[in-house]
């Protein structure tokens, strides 16, 4: 029958098959090709220097076999194995002979020729076919069902990874170009064209030779119904690369420059330069995700393939010469065989996606070794399991998360819109200005300050920037969402301590609502809830450190950066794992000195080392800042807000603004206790909890000032209380797992009591936190959409130093408090940058008020401020002084309060000449660019840093302070000069933390495997 | 044994807990400015004499018109005020201030440091007023003053003023409510430190009806006290007292008012329980037949209200009227009196208090003032300054100044209270909603 078609079909084909140590694929290749339906006419074998038994394989098969150096490229490999068949060369037209490139890893299916002839028949336009490619192992694995290349140079087959082969790719389809393993061609057109460039060794050849068959007009097609299996040994790495033109048998630099050469030879001349920005940024770009995935080999790759290309530029010239001499079309014809961005993105991102649930919800493993195989088609008669939406209600998970929503949503009925209040700041209006905030060298806060922007901005801007820039809407949620996010936080973490779903949904509950949590909430504390949320992530660990040796390096810089995280936003936290950290080294110590395993000691210290100070590398140099001024360890982001008094704090109260009353008391301090005796693993957890609290306890008794304030409060020791929280839920999880059949079992007696009072004071909490918390506590100092303190007309002019005086009276003390604000409120970070009282303004102000400051005015107007607002209500004695003195000009008396306008030359920038005379000069925010018109002195009204400079005609005019304090610039001479604050510094540390945060980035990240590391089978 | 180390971490608990609540104590960071503030002391007009009383040559005071804005001493003990008002920081020795017409009428009243708000209760806007109103700014701004306006027609449209800074200015009652009898005013100061004076000054034609100075309230109260009121006993005509008392707020007021001198307390008839009206100045004719030298008015009230008696007299042979004003309680406080000789009046349930005399020889004499109901005091001849001490609660008190003039009230109280502001402190939080 085969013979008969033969005799009907006048095409020759001529099979050529080169082999490069293909010995493993070898003997089924060829007799796959000894089993094709439609013979074929002439096997011609290239060998290219094959160190193993591969020659010889051929030669036994009898086939005629070419040796070629081991160098030889695949294109001329095949030039070698035309040139040879010219020896059995017949009267064929060269129109109906057809060349059949075979690889040495690639076994058509007996079927193949005679499906890609047969597609041909009627096709006299194609002169290039080629057959569907599956997995050499997994036959079910669809490789290639042709192939394009992507404007970033990738190749592109539009499949997904590892796509199961259901036909859904079937049919004949013009393709822009087959893969060379099984290609077809007509010999006319490929000797016309020169062969495969001899530029392209390996490859990206096919995709090249495609395009140019294109843009000659002729077509290009994949036949489905002919299948061929690719081993892809020289991609997966299974071989060496001895091509000359590769470098350190680097297959993938390879494929990355013959890509780029493909795109930069083939596409019309005004893409060009917008391919090659493509190019190079997307080789960054993968660069960076190889070196995230720990495979630097692969990183350079991709740099130096767009650099090997960029210093051969002559070889691109001769390239794109020699395809102008064949196009007759536009290369535009190929437009439509380019994956547009869209599908390059889909995949990409789909791919994403398909690795990030693997990783989440990993497949479930068939029991391979299962004597019962289950049959398909019982799988297909087995009606799928219906989802009962009743049986969901039932669940404690969805009941509580619901109720949770809803009770949230009433509490949270003032908190909708822009938050502010308490220790919380106004946030700014998008993420930029928190970008600008963490990047900027000098902060203009009050009377300006170079202090480093603390790395929980760098955080919310990051997470701003997710939240499309709307900072305002990412805190909103934040706080609407935290009794939501603490509750899965805790659940998590309780799941590995029991498998009640109801109890430990019950004690995650507890844990969103205890007394800490309500607190922090109400007063807008973003450490202590960052900590809140956090902790019970780390506390998941916390008892790993018994074994720390044994734990994987990934792992510790994994949770480094957790811990990294929870420091950018609370040091008292990072305090409080520091002093855990440290005593689990001093007892490693210890036990070295009396048992001397030094490796087991080096192995624990280091892994300690590593996540005691990977964290402050992380947040540094703020976290180097707070050392130096230690008080900054126990204070919280955003203002100092006091905390409650140390009786209410043994009660695991916090206290302070926004926190429930001393008779919703929680019934943490009794499950510490209770638990401190008992003989379970909850033990450990409650003498946590006491310890922390009784540091809680001690904390509160104190009193700090801090962060732009000079007045001090009590210490808000709620992280101290979140530690003590987490350490009595999980401790009450623990001995409450159980206990009811535990106490059914036993007689009468104390556990009985203890059990029933426990349950008592939790209902008594849950009854009387519900009610406080949707009355009183949705009151709380956290409110949206509040009044500014600026009045509008003051924040019009963009600079303008308004100093506000706010007094307030709490249990008969009457205090008046003052700060200088630019433009608007204070908004998040700048009270953590707020610089220190300026003694020469307190002075003043001192004297202002008791009415003797003749000189006030001149003093803060020489400061630059220019307005003095006292907001409502005012004490009147004051205003009496105020307006008893010089120099202060009432401008408005409004319900807001009271505007005085301050005499004399209130600017940022103000320079005196030589006789005397001031003028005010035109400033930006921070720098300027301006001029004097003599010699004279430049006072800049912000505070002294020596990063101040000006520099006038290249040269760099001495600084100095004036008797204010504040920086001044003698000039000798007219001219234009530069105002800047040198952030080079601030630039340097950025620098470094971003190399310290991608370093532990990457080496908390799974390690990548080079191609050659995964197995044959998992590949194809 | 096992359980030792829990044991340990409660009683550590426990310690921490008692040590925290010896050490936690309210930590108060704020600093406070104590201060009397300088008071200001009305100025003379044309054919008027204004002296104040000192207490002290070295007493610092400065003109409020004046160039200079610092101060230097009185170098005298009885200082005579020019057209400029004069600013004394006297700190808390209030001084006294007696102006007169020669031979027509005379009056007195302290000088006070700037205030909130005052009250004058009196004066008239009709064709006999010669009455005026010295608006002192002894700020170094200007100041913006709303002067609001009462009479028997109710309430008249204020006035706001622009004071210049360090200047006074005179207002005439007939240009706040012309043709008004009977007015009592307000003087709200919206920015500045002003203090206010008001002059009664009436005449018919060339002939004049004596003259006096209103002495201000600080505020509108349900329970005032008008410590004294001159009788003039053994003269033919029964003196002619006219109580005038203004229900600022919204309600009508429903007021008792009780006459306490030394001849006993009784309520005059038609003024128990009586209605007033609110926003209306409502005079009510006071004749009590009372053979005491002075008695005063305990005015109980359901609603705030504010008052004052005229006391119509004949002195010397022409006629004179007094302004008696609501005092507040009595404290310890120290007075300026040199050359005034004034009689000092207290009244209440139980009076004692003691009087420190500093007499012009540098000497001291002391005494102590007891009774009920009503005592009096006369200053000797040549004191200088009294301090006033020990004084029993509920007491209010006036003096009364004579003179070849006329006659002139003053409550006692103090001039300039000491004044603590809270120094401003450093706090980020105030640029915070």
């Amino acid at each position: 029958m085969a013979d008969q078609a033969k005799q009907e079909d006048s095409r020759r084909v001529t099979a050529i098959l080169v082999t490069h140590d293909g010995a493993t694929w070898l003997p089924q290749v060829v007799a796959s090709l000894a089993s094709q339906t439609r013979p074929i006419d002439l096997t011609i074998a290239v060998d290219t220097g094959s160190i193993d038994n591969s020659a010889n394989l051929l030669k036994s098969a009898r086939i005629h076999v070419v040796t070629q150096p081991r160098d030889t490229g695949y294109g001329a490999a095949i030039a070698v194995g035309l040139a040879e068949t010219s020896r059995y060369s017949s009267n064929i037209s060269t129109k109906d002979e057809w060349i059949w490139l075979i690889h040495d890893d690639c076994a058509p299916q007996a079927g193949a020729l005679q499906a890609l002839l047969d597609a041909l028949e009627d096709r006299p336009q194609v002169v290039v076919a080629g057959p569907k490619l599956l997995g050499w192992y997994d036959h079910t694995h669809l490789l290639e069902t042709g192939i394009s290349i992507a404007s970033n140079g990738s190749r592109w087959s539009g499949l997904e990874i590892r796509e199961y082969d259901q036909g859904q790719h079937d049919g004949i389809k013009e393709v822009l170009s087959v893969s060379t393993a099984g290609m077809l061609i007509r010999r006319d057109i490929f000797e016309d064209f020169g062969g495969l460039d001899p530029n392209l060794a390996l490859f990206r050849d096919d995709v090249d030779f495609g395009w140019r068959v294109r843009v000659a007009g002729h077509s290009v097609i994949v036949v489905t119904d002919a299948v061929a299996f690719h081993a892809e040994a020289a991609a997966s790495e299974r071989r060496q690369i001895d091509v000359e033109s590769t470098f350190f048998n680097r297959p993938l630099l390879l494929d990355r420059r013959n890509g780029a050469y493909v795109l930069l030879a083939n596409s019309s001349w005004w893409l060009l330069p917008w391919l090659a920005v493509t190019l190079f940024l997307s080789a960054v770009i993968r660069a960076i995700g190889y070196l995230l995935a720990k495979l630097p080999g692969y990183a350079s790759d991709e740099i130096l393939a767009i650099a090997l290309l960029l210093i051969h530029p002559s070889e691109l010239r001769k390239a794109r010469a020699q395809r102008r001499e064949h196009r007759l079309v536009s290369s535009r014809v190929v437009s439509t065989f380019i994956p547009p961005r869209s599908s390059q993105f889909r995949l990409t991102t789909s791919r994403a996606f398909d690795a990030i649930r693997e990783k989440i919800f990993p497949a479930p493993t068939t029991n391979q070794n299962s004597l019962i195989q289950e049959s398909e088609d019982e799988d297909l008669l087995t009606p799928a399991p219906a989802f009962k939406w009743r049986s969901a209600l039932k669940r404690a998970e969805v009941v509580g998360v619901v109720c949770v929503i809803a009770f949230t949503t009433m509490w949270s009925r003032h908190r909708f819109g822009n938050l502010t209040g308490g220790a919380l700041a106004t946030s700014p209006e998008g993420a930029s200005d928190l970008w600008r905030r963490y990047t900027d060298s000098w902060h203009s806060v009050g009377m300006g300050s170079g202090s480093p922007t603390p790395p929980w901005i760098f955080l919310l801007a990051l997470a701003s920037t997710v939240f499309f820039g709307k900072a305002a809407l990412l805190v909103t949620i934040l706080f609407w969402a935290a009794p939501l996010l603490l509750l899965w936080s805790m659940y998590s973490l309780l799941r590995t301590l029991s498998r009640n779903s109801w109890l430990i949904f019950g004690a995650s509950l507890a844990y969103a609502f205890s007394p800490v949590a309500v607190a922090t909430i109400n007063s807008g504390r973003l450490g202590t809830l960052m900590t809140l949320l956090l902790l019970p992530q780390i506390a998941r660990y916390i008892p790993q450190l018994d074994k720390i040796q044994n734990i994987q390096w990934r792992f510790i810089f994994g949770l480094s950066l957790l811990v990294g995280a929870l420091t950018a936003f609370s040091l008292p936290a990072y305090m409080a794992l520091a002093i855990l950290l440290i005593t689990t080294g001093v007892k490693d110590y210890l036990t070295w000195q009396k048992n001397s395993e030094k490796e087991l000691f080096i192995a624990r210290i280091t892994r300690e080392c590593a996540l005691l100070f990977t964290p402050l590398f992380l947040t540094l140099p703020w976290s180097f800042d707070a050392f130096l001024s230690p008080s900054r360890l126990l204070l919280e982001p955003g203002f100092v807000v006091g905390g409650g008094v140390p009786n209410l704090v043994a009660l695991g109260n916090p206290g302070g603004m926004g926190s429930m009353p001393w008779w919703a008391v929680s019934p943490g301090i009794l499950i510490l206790l209770v638990t401190a005796f008992s003989s379970t693993s909850a033990r450990s957890y409650a003498h946590l909890g006491l310890v922390t609290l009784a540091c809680a306890v001690v904390g509160s008794a104190f009193y700090l000032a801090g962060h732009g304030s000079q007045t001090s409060q009590r210490l808000w020791v709620g992280t101290w209380l979140a530690f003590s929280t987490v350490a009595a839920v999980c401790a009450g999880v623990i001995i409450l797992d159980g206990l009811r059949e535990r106490l059914a079992r036993s007689h009468f007696h104390f556990r009985h009591m203890l059990a029933a009072l426990v349950v008592v004071m939790t209902i008594s909490y849950s009854f009387t936190s519900v009610l406080w918390t949707l009355t009183q506590g949705a009151d709380s100092p956290v409110q949206a959409n509040q009044e500014p303190v600026l009045p509008a007309f003051l924040a019009v002019v963009p600079g303008v130093k308004t100093l506000v005086l706010r007094s307030s009276s709490s249990s008969s003390l009457s205090t008046l408090n003052y700060y200088i604000v630019r433009e608007s409120d204070a908004q998040l970070g700048d009270a953590d940058v707020a610089p220190a009282d300026s003694p020469a303004i307190a002075q003043a102000l001192s004297e202002m008020v008791d009415g003797s400051g003749l000189t006030s005015s001149k003093v803060l107007s020489a400061h630059g401020i220019k307005y003095l607002f006292m907001k409502n209500p005012v004490d009147d004695a004051v205003v009496r002084s105020i307006d008893g003195l010089g120099g202060f000009v009432r401008t408005s008396a409004t319900h807001a309060g009271i505007v005085w306008r301050i005499s004399g030359i209130s600017e940022r920038l103000v320079f005196t000449n030589i006789k005397g005379e001031s003028k005010s000069l035109i400033t930006d925010q921070v720098g300027a660019h301006t001029a004097t018109s003599g010699p004279g002195v430049l006072s800049v009204a912000e505070n002294f840093d020596s990063a101040w400079q000006v520099i006038q005609e290249g040269k760099r005019i001495p600084l100095s302070k004036n008797d204010l304090g504040l920086p001044q610039f003698e000039f000798t001479q007219a001219g234009e000069f530069s105002l800047i604050h040198d952030g080079t510094g601030r630039r340097g540390w950025l620098a470094l933390q971003v190399i310290v945060l991608l370093t532990t980035v990457v080496m908390a990240l799974p390690a990548g495997r080079r191609k050659s590391e995964i197995s044959v089978q998992e590949l194809t | 044994m096992k359980n030792r180390s829990s044991l340990a971490l409660i009683v550590l608990l426990a310690t921490t807990l008692a040590f925290a609540n010896l050490v936690s104590a309210s930590v108060n960071s704020n600093r406070f400015s104590e201060s009397f503030p300088a008071s200001a002391c009305p100025s003379s007009s044309s054919g008027m004499t204004s002296t104040v009383s000192t207490g002290n040559k070295s007493t610092p005071f400065r003109r409020v018109a004046g160039k200079l804005s610092s101060f230097k001493p009185v170098q005298s003990s009885r200082y005579a005020i020019g057209a400029d008002p004069i600013l004394l920081d006297s700190a808390d020795l209030t001084a006294v201030v007696w102006q007169s017409f020669s031979g027509v009428w005379g009056g007195s009243t302290i000088c006070v440091s700037p205030e909130g708000e005052q009250w004058f209760i009196g004066g008239t806007g009709d064709v006999t007023s010669k009455g005026r109103l010295q608006l002192v700014n002894s700020g170094l701004s200007d100041a913006t003053v709303d002067i609001s306006v009462w009479s028997e027609g109710g309430e008249q449209s204020g006035k706001s003023l622009t004071i210049k800074a360090n200047s006074a200015v005179f207002v005439r009652l007939d240009s706040l409510a012309p043709g008004q009898k009977s007015l009592a005013l307000k003087v709200s100061p919206r920015s500045g430190r002003v203090s206010a004076f008001m002059l009664d000054e009436r005449g018919k034609g060339l002939h004049s009806l004596g003259g006096d100075v209103i002495n201000p309230v600080n505020s509108a109260e349900r329970e005032l006290v008008i410590p004294a009121v001159p009788q003039q006993v053994g003269k033919e005509k029964t003196p002619l007292h006219l109580l005038r008392v203004l229900v600022p707020g919204d309600i009508d007021a429903n007021i008792q008012v009780d006459l306490v001198s030394n001849d006993g307390t009784f309520t005059p008839l038609g003024l128990d329980n009586r209605l007033l009206k609110h926003g209306t100045v409502n005079d009510i004719a006071l004749n009590p037949t009372v053979n005491a030298q002075v008695f005063a008015l305990h005015i109980h009230s359901d609603q705030p209200i504010v008052a004052g008696v005229m006391s119509s007299l004949t002195f010397a042979g022409h006629r004179e009227f007094l302004w008696s004003s609501s005092a507040p309680q009595l404290t310890d406080m120290s007075l300026a009196i040199n050359g005034l000789d004034p009689m000092l009046i207290f009244t209440g349930d139980l009076i004692k208090l003691k009087i420190e005399t500093r007499l012009s020889d540098g000497k001291t004499k002391n005494s102590t003032v007891s009774g009920a109901d009503v005592a009096l005091w006369n200053a000797p001849k040549d004191a200088v300054k009294i301090r006033i001490s020990a004084v029993s609660p509920g007491i209010f008190a006036a003096g009364i100044i004579s003179s070849a003039s006329g006659i002139g009230y003053f409550p006692l109280m103090t001039g300039s209270s000491l004044t603590r502001a809270a120094i401003p402190i450093s706090n980020i939080r105030v640029i915070n909603r």
